[in-house]
């Protein structure tokens, strides 16, 4: 400030142990705990979410029984298009090869037989996916929906070779779960 | 302050430690007599600890005790309204003992009185600033503009250059 020093009194002790004393009568009684409340909000917006999850599996099951063919269609599609595309490559192939190579034949007819395969196992995979929502819906206690489910699955696919009871599907494919 | 507003007496002792002799000189600096600067510090604290309960960290604390014992400063401007005190009032004998020797006590008076013959705004914010506070602090503290205390800084040094006869 300028050439001088000012002067740094102390504290008297009289006024400290009197302020000390004041401020030991005037403690804040501990408080309990008080979330925040944005910790509130996030506990609302928490259980809602949760609730919506749970939600969303009822509705699902619910539509099941008449989603269940919906569902198995786009599969079939997928496996028609690939037949589809290699008979015809297969066949694109078999017009030149079998003028120049006797064997092209029989190499056709294994592209066609790894096509069926593979439709197979996309169907299989398919029911597969289907009987593990009918598995869900009896272990939700849905057994009766499941059954008429199950039933309506039967009728639409007479190839897929499925058990008699939808117990003894779920124990053949699902190994029982 | 969090730890005392929990209950904590001794977090409350700690902080009073570190702050009781700046404060107690801020004031002293202001009024350099015992009865009130005693008067103020004992003030400016139990408003500390009656608002502890609401305290909630928004400045340094440091900051928010200046800021009281402003307050505090300013309710005894307005009851003494003793702006421009006379240099008489300033007890010689309270800087005695900060002082070694009669050279030193001499110093010391003159700038005490050259002190005493500042407005209180200016006087404040140079005090303040003699604290360790910024220009942003002092303009919280005084709840004023930080142009207003960089005015008030300026007329104030000036001043008591002048009052002491030193070169700017």
């Amino acid at each position: 400030m300028t050439k001088a020093k000012l002067p740094f009194p102390l504290s008297p002790t009289e006024l400290d142990d009197k302020i000390l004393a004041y401020a030991q009568r005037k403690v804040p009684a501990r408080r309990a705990y008080r979330p925040p409340l944005w910790l509130s909000g996030l506990a609302t917006a928490s259980i809602i979410g949760v609730a919506v999850l749970l939600a969303i599996p009822e509705q699902s099951e619910i539509l099941a029984p008449t989603a269940l063919p919906e569902l198995a269609a786009p599969a079939k599609a997928k496996t028609r298009r690939i037949l589809q595309t290699q008979r015809e490559e297969a066949m694109t192939v078999s017009a030149d090869a079998l003028s120049v190579f006797p064997a092209a034949e029989n190499v056709m007819e294994s592209d066609t037989t790894s096509a069926k395969m593979l439709a197979a196992q996309l169907a299989s995979e398919d029911l597969r996916q289907q009987l593990e929502q009918l598995s869900t819906l009896v272990s939700n206690g849905k057994t009766e929906q499941a059954e008429t489910a199950y039933d309506e699955l039967k009728r639409r696919c007479k190839n897929c070779a499925l058990a008699a009871t939808l117990e003894q599907a779920l124990a053949d494919y699902l190994g029982g779960n | 302050m969090m730890a005392y507003q929990n209950g904590d007496a001794a977090a409350f002792e700690l902080l009073y430690r570190r702050h009781k002799d700046g404060l107690f000189a801020f004031l002293f600096w202001h009024y350099p007599r015992a009865a009130v600067v005693e008067e103020l510090a004992q003030d400016t604290w139990m408003a500390v600890i009656d608002a502890a309960r609401r305290y909630q960290p928004r400045a340094r604390f440091r900051t928010w005790l200046y800021q009281i014992a402003h307050n505090k400063l300013v309710d005894h401007w307005r009851r003494q309204d003793n702006r421009h005190a006379p240099l008489d009032t300033v007890t010689k004998t309270a800087c005695a003992e900060a002082a070694d020797s009669i050279e030193q006590q001499r110093n010391v008076d003159t700038l005490m009185a050259a002190l005493a013959g500042l407005p209180q705004e200016q006087k404040n914010a140079l005090l303040l600033q003699e604290q360790g506070f910024s220009h942003a602090d002092i303009a919280e503290i005084t709840r004023v503009g930080m142009e207003t205390i960089k005015s008030r800084l300026r007329y104030a040094r000036k001043q008591l250059r002048e009052h002491l006869g030193e070169e700017p």
